[in-house]
């Protein structure tokens, strides 16, 4: 299993967090279940500070990087 | 009047004929090869108890039955970061915590379509614009003074060269910056990072 991508904003910044899958963090913590996954990816990615905090599927990433530093969020 | 046979072969038949010259064994024990006062076959000494193990005991005296040597144990996460005992062997699952060994390592595709190509120890990577990656480590270093080793490769255009600092860096995370020859930041097709230091 491997978890959408979050999205969210800092000092106005987008950030999309790439999770692992979970079998490569079981590797290391043992058997977890998907919501322990979640919990963990969640815990160790989005800072604290961090707003609109969304999961996005990867269809909704835009292929090319040309304009990355312009990418904003649609609610 | 009947007729009938009788052995003159006699019991318990000598060695000298080919025989064991013995008339009876100890039940389940091991036979070996004798001497000159034992005959050609003598029986070691008890059959042992489950779980012992024949033993040598020179070329001059039988076997027996003796208990299986402790076996060698694995190394304990301690013992791996102390990095001094040889009496202990490396498990797979430990072999991380020795001072050598590196702690995660991470191949982060950065143009096009940003990915994790291959990971260890890494829960997550984050894409936080044009050459600004950062990523989160499973197991976290216990101080935030290890060592960390960069690498970035593109092969084209304004890419070529590209130098890779750390931003920020604690037991759990770590933030890179990409920059061209120029100072602009810019994506990597992959850049590589690896820590080490003590978990």
């Amino acid at each position: 299993m491997i978890m959408k991508k979050i999205c969210y904003t800092i000092d106005g910044r987008l950030c999309i967090v790439h999770p692992v899958a979970k079998a490569n963090i079981e590797k290391l913590l043992g058997p977890m279940t998907d919501d322990e996954y979640r919990a963990h990816i969640y815990e160790k990615s989005i800072p604290l500070n961090a707003e609109n905090v969304t999961e996005i599927d990867d269809a909704d990433i835009p292929q090319t990087r040309t304009f990355r530093d312009a990418w904003e969020l649609k609610s | 009047m009947s007729q009938g046979f009788t052995s003159q072969l006699p019991v318990p038949l000598p060695t000298a004929q080919g025989g064991t010259g013995l008339t009876s064994t100890t039940a389940y024990a091991v036979l070996c090869g004798g001497t000159t006062s034992t005959g050609n076959l003598q029986s070691i000494a008890g059959v042992g108890t489950s779980g012992q193990v024949l033993t040598s005991n020179g070329s001059g005296a039988l076997p027996t039955f003796q208990n299986a040597p402790a076996g060698v144990s694995a190394a304990t996460q301690a013992e791996q970061e102390a990095g001094s005992l040889t009496t202990v062997y490396t498990s797979p699952g430990r072999q991380q915590y020795h001072p050598s060994a590196c702690k995660y390592w991470m191949n982060l595709h950065g143009t096009d379509t940003f990915a994790i190509n291959q990971s260890y120890n890494i829960s997550s990577a984050t894409d936080g614009g044009v050459g600004t990656y950062s990523y989160n480590i499973t197991v976290a270093f216990s101080a935030a003074t290890e060592c960390i080793v960069v690498n970035a490769f593109s092969s084209s255009g304004d890419r070529n060269n590209i130098t890779v600092g750390t931003t920020s860096w604690a037991t759990g995370t770590g933030a890179l910056s990409l920059r061209n020859q120029a100072g602009t930041l810019v994506d990597s097709d992959n850049t590589c990072v690896a820590g080490f230091g003590d978990q």
